[in-house]
């Protein structure tokens, strides 16, 4: 098993290569076209304004590959955080379009009450909402957690999509898969034991999905 | 549902991990590759790393040393010290630090903040702010590599870190870190009311029920290092952390 790692630039990516070592996955850093041919599962990280996100993706020269190997189901796509906001189709932060992989929107965080601080930032609870390869280790009504740093979150177009939620001011799809596309807003290369279970099931998953 | 954190400071001096008393006396506590090892195993929810010397002597951040320490947590960490420049703070997040937390600087100017959350996005960016109190017992902003006082209020200082991007603010008593007698309860009450970002406090922290009042006060996040590498009445070294019922106690108003 080689999952690569899409190296844009942009975010922690030695935190992401640690845990998978310390679960005992290979990876790779890909930034190179060439890198990305054989990989079967391609993790995209991504910190920061969704901006410079996607900016960084569009002149790294690897979105068009990475984007055709996931179309073509070459490959199983996790993206992370702000990579998880960049498979949407855009974001309420930014004006570049997103990658449109998946059914949702990224939106600003928001709350009326002004009773919560934003960004949204530490360990909150994350809920399977229904049975998904990537979730698998996440026992139904366990105290399943996650860290969460964000001020913006997926909005789904519709719920079938969701395999995760977590509350915070409201309801949220802390995490989405459709087909061999799939995105966490929280952190599993800061999640322990809860993180290490994800990628564990990430690695796991049948590469033809 | 609410996010409240817990989180233990690791003071580094050199390659050795000390606990001062107001921000003096440093002591000897252990190595700093394994307290971390120990914190991730007791699924701390974020851990503070803060270089003491890096600023006071003029040095950079030691990446390399930080880099080691940092692959021992799978947990998120804030490193602060010595933190001066676009280039330590890049340098810093590629490691694999989840937040850089900076004052110094920001007494020289706030464009170090501005500049990180742009890049960076405000939550990677944690503004620092030291209060001391003068021999009249009144509370002042202060830094101590500089060994200066600032004459504004704590709300005006906090509205210019967050208007200069700031994604949290880091708020020390100094003149109670390490006493082990209690957070000062009522700036915490009058800063995290009107504060929009999260608020992480610390200095005096000496019983869980420090951390209960500190939440209902309105902390987003509580640090302490006596209480969580001291134990008894002598001050025996030993690392500890809450388990998570007793964390859900703190964190049930």
């Amino acid at each position: 098993m080689n999952i690569a790692i899409i190296n844009y630039g942009i975010g922690n990516l030695g935190s992401v290569v640690n845990m998978l070592k310390k679960v005992g996955l290979s990876s790779r850093l890909v930034s190179t076209v060439n890198d990305l041919d054989l990989a079967t599962k391609i993790i995209l990280p991504g910190v920061g304004a969704f901006d410079s996100c996607m900016n960084a993706l569009n002149k790294s020269g690897l979105r068009e590959k990475m984007v055709q190997k996931v179309q073509n189901k070459e490959a199983t796509l996790l993206g992370i955080c702000v990579g998880y906001q960049m498979l949407t189709t855009g974001s309420e932060e930014g004006r570049e379009p997103g990658l449109s992989l998946l059914p949702a929107k990224t939106v600003k965080f928001v709350d009326p009450a002004k009773k919560f601080k934003i960004p949204h930032m530490g360990w909150n609870e994350i809920v399977p909402v229904v049975k998904h390869p990537l979730t698998k280790f996440f026992e139904p009504g366990a105290d399943n957690r996650a860290y969460f740093v964000h001020s913006y979150c997926v909005q789904p177009y519709d719920q079938t999509n969701v395999i995760l939620t977590t509350n915070y001011i409201h309801d949220f799809a802390a995490a989405m898969a459709k087909d061999n596309v799939m995105g966490v807003q929280f952190h599993p290369e800061k999640s322990h034991r809860y993180g290490m279970n994800l990628f564990r099931a990430f690695a796991e998953m049948q590469s033809q999905s | 549902m609410m996010t409240r954190r817990i989180v233990p400071i690791l003071l580094l001096s050199d390659r050795k991990i000390v606990k001062t008393i107001k921000f003096k006396e440093p002591k000897y506590i252990g190595d700093p590759i394994n307290i971390v090892r120990i914190f991730n195993d007791k699924e701390v929810d974020e851990l503070m790393l803060i270089d003491i010397d890096a600023s006071i002597q003029k040095k950079s951040p030691q990446f390399d040393y930080i880099a080691e320490v940092v692959s021992e947590a799978f947990i998120p960490m804030t490193y602060g010290g010595g933190v001066t420049t676009l280039e330590d703070v890049r340098k810093l997040l590629t490691i694999g630090v989840e937040k850089i937390s900076i004052n110094t600087q920001t007494w020289v100017d706030l464009e170090l903040i501005a500049k990180a959350s742009k890049e960076f996005g405000a939550q990677s960016v944690v503004a620092g702010i030291d209060i001391n109190q003068n021999f009249f017992k009144q509370k002042q902003i202060y830094n101590k590599t500089l060994n200066q006082n600032l004459k504004n209020s704590l709300a005006e200082r906090v509205r210019q870190m967050v208007d200069a991007g700031a994604g949290e603010i880091f708020l020390q008593f100094a003149y109670l870190d390490g006493t082990m007698q209690g957070l000062n309860q009522e700036m915490i009450r009058e800063i995290c009311a009107e504060c929009p970002v999260p608020v992480v406090v610390s200095g005096g922290v000496g019983q869980s029920a420090d951390i209960k009042s500190a939440f209902q006060s309105g902390a987003s996040a509580v640090a302490a290092g006596s209480l969580f590498v001291y134990h008894g009445p002598h001050k025996a070294v030993l690392i500890n952390y809450p388990s998570r019922q007793e964390i859900k106690n703190l964190i049930s108003n």
